[in-house]
């Protein structure tokens, strides 16, 4: 993938107009009176933004945006029983460096979402949310290395004002770019590649953490670690300016006005009226993923304890979502491209996810079986749940549509990760996947009642 | 020690030969007056303090340097008055040794094994809240504030399991995993120590789960293992026991007359940073008659499993025959057509 990355920027930097290295922002317009005929490599296939293998190269770019913020995401995952040995923290204090993460963006990426819509673009937008969380990264890693802790949580913090909204931005250029193709499988795809950040993050992080021990042990070499973490999302932020190049030059060249519309006046009604169907897939997001993410930063422990796993297999079989999801996700989404009902591959995905913690919770099967399974489930929920928003609501709400569900995801997705801790460390991890299948329960009741089905079917008819 | 005797029988100790410091005095000091059907006792024979070079947290695979040991008798030393740290409204007894020749304790250091009885089945109050009832005595055994003779010190103890020859079958000491940890988070493995496996036969039971803690304050994260053995058999001393004042001479042809086995419990595991690291360790075991208890999903957890999982499902359940009924009424009417409501999205 790197190589085909690379070979997108070399086309770029080949690149013989002159015209193309103004700023990335500029006055929307101001080139419009530039021919649209294409000269040179500018007019090969590859390069032409009428022609879908340009729009393939322009989503390996896209894919990579938020690469960086997902390795990041779950480095504490990955590297937890040393995060709490070195640093002496409870397994709460540990997950409250997911909850700071979490907790600023139940506001924040909401905030996101409206700032893309109206206010600095979407592509300036990127690359301003790549930069936090690039800076974040780096405070959380200096945190590490001078055993501090308020201070890698005030990293994560700032890590989380770039991150999510960085998402919504990735997902907005996806609708921008696909919405009239194979939004379903681009959605597959792009899911595919932040599993796959967080997939070499949980397999890389622990060899790294075991090499830099060469150089310096406890905290200190922690934050090492951490450091080398801030480099893919250095290559994230180079990404967001790739990806804002690529898209303004086709706009220029399709004639399409970007869509900003800082001229309206600002109305709190565009911001939260949205119809019914948004909302219900809010809350059927939440429930589906507040079972799959506290479980998986919480998981490595539980495998070791109940399973007997070694610390190794412990980490594989709770990476084996992301790694499944890597791959079933791109697939599945292509199915429901074909195919159609997305509500109907949701319901399947969530009963087969009930199975996979119930089978964990009452049996001793080898971790292994169900969490690979969870990971196809996973993949199916994910790739039908996420590009429903974009067939019911108007393309100027896309972003803080995608904005809203990503604060309710993450509201949820703060509040349970405390209380996953909490219930652990109180009543153990059987108590907790009972705790789980309850919710998964009553995210499939929530996507049944006769209400939910009209509301979507009509919000899809309507399309 | 444990006597199962016939209603009536009443004991009959002579005090100044069981306190004598003759060993045939000692010898059957303690009679009944009509014959238990049945007796055992649990004895602390040894505490092993072990230099753990490795960090291995084994005894099998530590150093078998003597210089890496130290080994100290508990089956002679003076305890501690227990009348001072017995609670008996709490049907708490606790035994202290904070005086002794050998083991190097700190101003406040001290070792315990501190009882717990009740006349209910209960379960502790404290992590790892074992379960124990009339027919069984919970045990906390801590080592507080001990001096460390090496910087990687480990500790160990040696226990015995003396029982009269009535039951049939070997001793047995055998570990399973539970599904559910509601009791102890993060603890999943127990461990049982059968002195008999036959069902029907008298019997007595050690049980613990394999966990310590290192620190006052009893949590997950001060959780550390603790590591099982196999049984050995051992023919025992003729030190100053209890065991001895019943028991008598059989004690030294175990096998015939007795069924004596030993084993070893140590405390700690990898990279847990040592005894040193917080001067404390302490662990919880059930000693009993008859068998251990199970670990079984306590009715709490029955009734949120049933309601929290049975009520979405039966409303799924009511909702999709609705829905069915709904639009076989409707499908009626549109003259049979049976079309999804669903729309191909794209």
């Amino acid at each position: 993938m790197e190589s085909d990355e690379s070979e997108v920027r070399e086309r770029h930097n080949r690149m013989p107009e002159t015209g193309e290295s103004d700023p990335l922002i500029g006055g929307v317009g101001q080139d419009e009176t530039e021919a649209d005929e294409l000269k040179g490599c500018g007019a090969s296939l590859a390069c032409d933004p009428r022609r879908p293998l340009h729009k393939y190269l322009v989503l390996i770019i896209m894919c990579f945006l938020s690469f960086g913020s997902y390795f990041c995401y779950d480095n504490p995952a990955a590297l937890e029983v040393q995060m709490e040995r070195d640093l002496e923290i409870t397994t709460g204090s540990f997950m409250s460096l997911y909850a700071w993460y979490s907790w600023p963006n139940v506001v924040l990426c909401w905030c996101g979402g409206i700032l893309i819509d109206r206010v600095l673009g979407l592509r300036l937008g990127a690359i301003v949310f790549a930069g936090f969380v690039t800076g974040g990264q780096v405070v959380f890693a200096l945190g590490a290395y001078l055993n501090k802790f308020w201070l890698m949580e005030v990293g994560r913090f700032i890590f989380g004002i770039g991150g999510e909204s960085l998402c919504v931005a990735q997902n907005t250029y996806a609708v921008g770019w696909f919405k009239d193709s194979t939004l379903n499988t681009v959605f597959g795809l792009q899911l595919s590649f932040s599993r796959v950040g967080s997939t070499v993050n949980m397999n890389v992080m622990q060899p790294l953490y075991v090499y830099m021990e060469r150089y310096s042990t406890g905290y200190k070499c922690l934050g090492l670690t951490l450091f080398v973490g801030a480099a893919f999302c250095v290559m994230s932020l180079l990404c967001t300016f790739a990806v804002a190049y690529f898209d303004k030059r086709s706009e220029r060249i399709l004639r399409k006005k970007e869509v900003i519309a800082a001229a309206e006046p600002m109305r709190l009604k565009d911001m939260i009226d949205f119809q019914l169907g948004v909302w219900l897939l809010c809350i059927i997001c939440v429930a589906y993923y507040v079972t799959v993410f506290p479980f998986i930063g919480l998981g490595q422990v539980y495998f070791q304890s109940k399973f007997g796993s070694s610390p190794a297999d412990a980490s594989g079989a709770d990476s084996l979502v992301y790694i499944i999801s890597a791959v079933a996700s791109p697939v599945f989404g292509f199915c429901i491209d074909r195919t159609g009902r997305n509500i109907v591959w949701m319901s399947v995905g969530v009963l087969v996810t009930l199975g996979c913690h119930a089978t964990l919770c009452f049996t001793f099967i080898n971790p292994y079986i169900p969490m690979g399974v969870m990971g196809l489930a996973y993949s199916v929920v994910a790739s039908a749940l996420w590009p429903m928003v974009a067939f019911i609501v108007p393309n100027k709400q896309t972003g803080t549509a995608y904005g809203i569900m990503q604060a309710v995801q993450n509201l949820g997705l703060a509040v349970i990760s405390l209380v996953s801790g909490k219930i652990v460390d109180a009543h153990g991890y059987f108590i907790l996947e009972i705790f789980f299948m309850i919710w998964l329960c009553c995210k499939y009741h929530s996507s049944l009642p006769r209400e939910t089905f009209c509301s979507l079917s009509q919000a899809l008819k309507g399309m | 020690m444990v006597f199962h005797t016939p209603l009536g029988s009443h004991p009959m100790i002579n005090c100044t030969n069981l306190l004598s410091h003759n060993v045939s005095s000692v010898e059957n000091s303690i009679r009944f007056s009509q014959p238990p059907f049945y007796t055992f006792a649990v004895m602390f024979t040894k505490l092993y303090e072990y230099n753990d070079v490795d960090d291995k947290a084994s005894l099998t695979l530590a150093s078998k340097n003597e210089s890496d040991w130290k080994v100290y008798d508990l089956s002679d030393v003076e305890w501690d008055s227990a009348n001072d740290t017995s609670n008996v409204q709490l049907n708490q007894v606790e035994f202290r040794l904070s005086k002794n020749g050998t083991i190097n304790f700190h101003e406040h250091g001290y070792l315990s094994f501190k009882l717990q009885l009740s006349n209910v089945t209960d379960r502790g109050s404290i992590l790892p809240h074992l379960e124990f009832s009339a027919n069984s005595t919970l045990i906390d055994f801590s080592l507080n504030d001990i001096e460390p003779t090496f910087p990687n010190s480990r500790f160990a103890l040696e226990m015995t399991l003396v029982t009269s020859n009535k039951s049939t079958g070997t001793q047995t000491l055998t570990n399973y995993r539970s599904i559910d940890d509601e009791h102890s988070p993060g603890v999943f493995e127990v461990v049982d120590w059968l002195a008999s496996s036959d069902l029907k036969a008298s019997a007595a039971y050690l049980q613990w789960k394999s966990v310590c803690y290192k620190k006052d304050v009893r949590s997950v994260q001060t959780s550390t293992d603790v590591v099982k053995y196999d049984l050995e058999s051992t023919n025992a001393t003729t030190n100053m026991t209890v065991a001895l004042a019943y028991f008598g001479n059989k004690l030294l042809t175990p096998g015939t007359l007795l069924m004596m086995r030993a084993t070893n419990v140590s405390f700690g595991q990898s990279k847990d940073h040592f005894y040193a690291s917080t001067n404390y360790s302490a662990w919880s075991f059930t000693i009993g008659y008859g068998f251990p208890p199970k670990e079984r999903i306590s009715i709490l957890i029955i009734l949120v499993i049933s309601i929290g999982l049975g009520l979405p499902v039966l409303l799924m359940l009511a909702g999709g025959i609705y829905m069915c009924v709904k639009r076989r009424a409707s499908s009626s009417f549109n003259g049979g057509d049976l079309t999804s409501s669903y729309q191909q999205i794209n």
